[in-house]
């Protein structure tokens, strides 16, 4: 028998249980605990999920430049205009200095300021990298340390974005760039 | 079909939490959507109330379907994570608890998943991972501990639609909704479940493998 028969012609409602089956349903019907673990570790999580979620809209503000403060950020390579470095095929260099973040990622306009869309890599003296391939042209970025943002502070070039609040600026030289 | 948020605010059982004390209620009768509310307006304590009022029935089914309790809490905790991220894309008009479920739902068949594809990596003796994933809390009795072992036999599509209506107990419309099969499919298999279940318990081989 198919499972695309149609049942209701067959039966108006459920067929008799046995009565073994009746009660290990009953047995399923109790409730399983919550561990007070469990639920502080959601509660934890939803609330950087929260903070992520300000992020993403660009509430940030004051919350981030207090951040920026609090880390240390550097560049890896010799530029205070936070043109971090530019290899080959415009392959463009970010490095941040944070040793107690837990996690941090690169946002900017080039990949839609998704927390999630371009994680660093944590090296053993504490700083975190990534390669990114960016088309010439300005690009406005920042980091977000444990779902904060963080502009580089060694970055002397800055901009307010679409919504008012400032970021750093890398620039890649190139065709069709500045 | 899940009862109207106002009924499952009011029957709603208390949180149980162990380990600790016991969760705070944020405000006894207040409706889901009016925490919902809430929490969209920035509070982020109706949220937890939110959480403690659904955690229990969403680690039951999880438990249930997955049955292994870490892999429950897992999917219960992106299940919870998921619904706070999309609370403002939440229809007010729908009980929560049906829209939290589909989540739910999706989360334990994507663990199922994750886990089939591991299981063909990792050559385990299955049976015995399974046991031993679930604490002893959780099988309290004999006849859990059989049901519990017979559940595991099911096919996924089984297991889950007798779990949403003997356990949970939905209307057949509701599961189809939640689940995206046709209310004629979901009564065949819960019909296919219950028969199989039957034919397990009596004959005392809810723990064979």
């Amino acid at each position: 028998m198919s499972d695309r028969e149609t049942f209701n012609d067959i039966f108006d409602e459920d067929p008799p249980l046995s009565p073994a089956l009746a009660s290990a349903i009953e047995s399923l019907r109790v409730d399983e605990p919550v561990s007070a673990e469990w639920r502080q570790s959601l509660i934890a999580g939803v609330e950087s999920a929260r903070r992520t979620q300000r992020f993403q809209r660009r509430l940030i503000g004051a919350a981030g430049l207090a951040a920026a403060a609090a880390v240390c950020a550097v560049l890896a390579r010799p530029s205070n205009r936070g043109v971090i470095s530019v290899g080959n095929a415009n392959t463009v260099h970010f490095e941040i200095e944070a040793p107690a973040a837990r996690s941090v990622s690169l946002v900017g306009d080039f990949d839609g300021w998704n927390p999630g869309a371009m994680p660093l890599r944590k090296r053993g003296n504490g700083a975190w990298v990534v390669d990114v391939h960016l088309p010439p042209g300005r690009h406005a970025f920042a980091f977000s340390v444990d779902g904060r943002l963080t502009i580089d502070p060694t970055a002397a070039l800055s901009a307010d974005d679409n919504f008012g609040v400032p970021s750093s600026v890398v620039v890649v030289k190139g065709e069709g760039g500045e | 079909m899940f009862s109207s948020s106002t009924d499952a605010a009011l029957s709603a059982p208390a949180p149980v939490v162990t380990g600790g004390t016991r969760a705070k209620v944020h405000a006894v009768g207040m409706t889901d959507e009016e925490l919902v509310r809430l929490t969209l307006n920035g509070d982020a304590r109706a949220f937890t109330t939110l959480v403690d009022r659904h955690a229990p029935l969403c680690l039951r089914y999880a438990t249930r379907m997955l049955g292994s309790r870490q892999d429950a809490e897992d999917a219960a905790q992106e299940t919870f994570i998921r619904v706070h991220k999309s609370l403002s894309q939440y229809d007010v008009r729908l009980p929560f608890r049906s829209w939290l479920f589909t989540i739910l739902i999706n989360r334990c068949r994507t663990t199922l998943t994750r886990r089939m594809r591991r299981d063909r990596r990792i050559v385990s003796d299955d049976a015995e991972m399974m046991l031993a994933s679930v604490p002893s809390t959780a099988m309290a009795t004999d006849v859990r501990e059989d049901v519990v072992r017979a559940l595991r036999q099911l096919v996924p599509e089984q297991r889950e639609a007798f779990l949403l209506r003997h356990v949970e107990q939905l209307e057949y419309d509701e599961i189809a909704r939640l689940t995206g099969a046709r209310p004629s499919a979901v009564r065949m298999r819960v019909k296919r479940a219950c028969d199989r279940l039957q034919e397990l318990l009596e004959d005392g081989e809810g723990e064979a493998a």
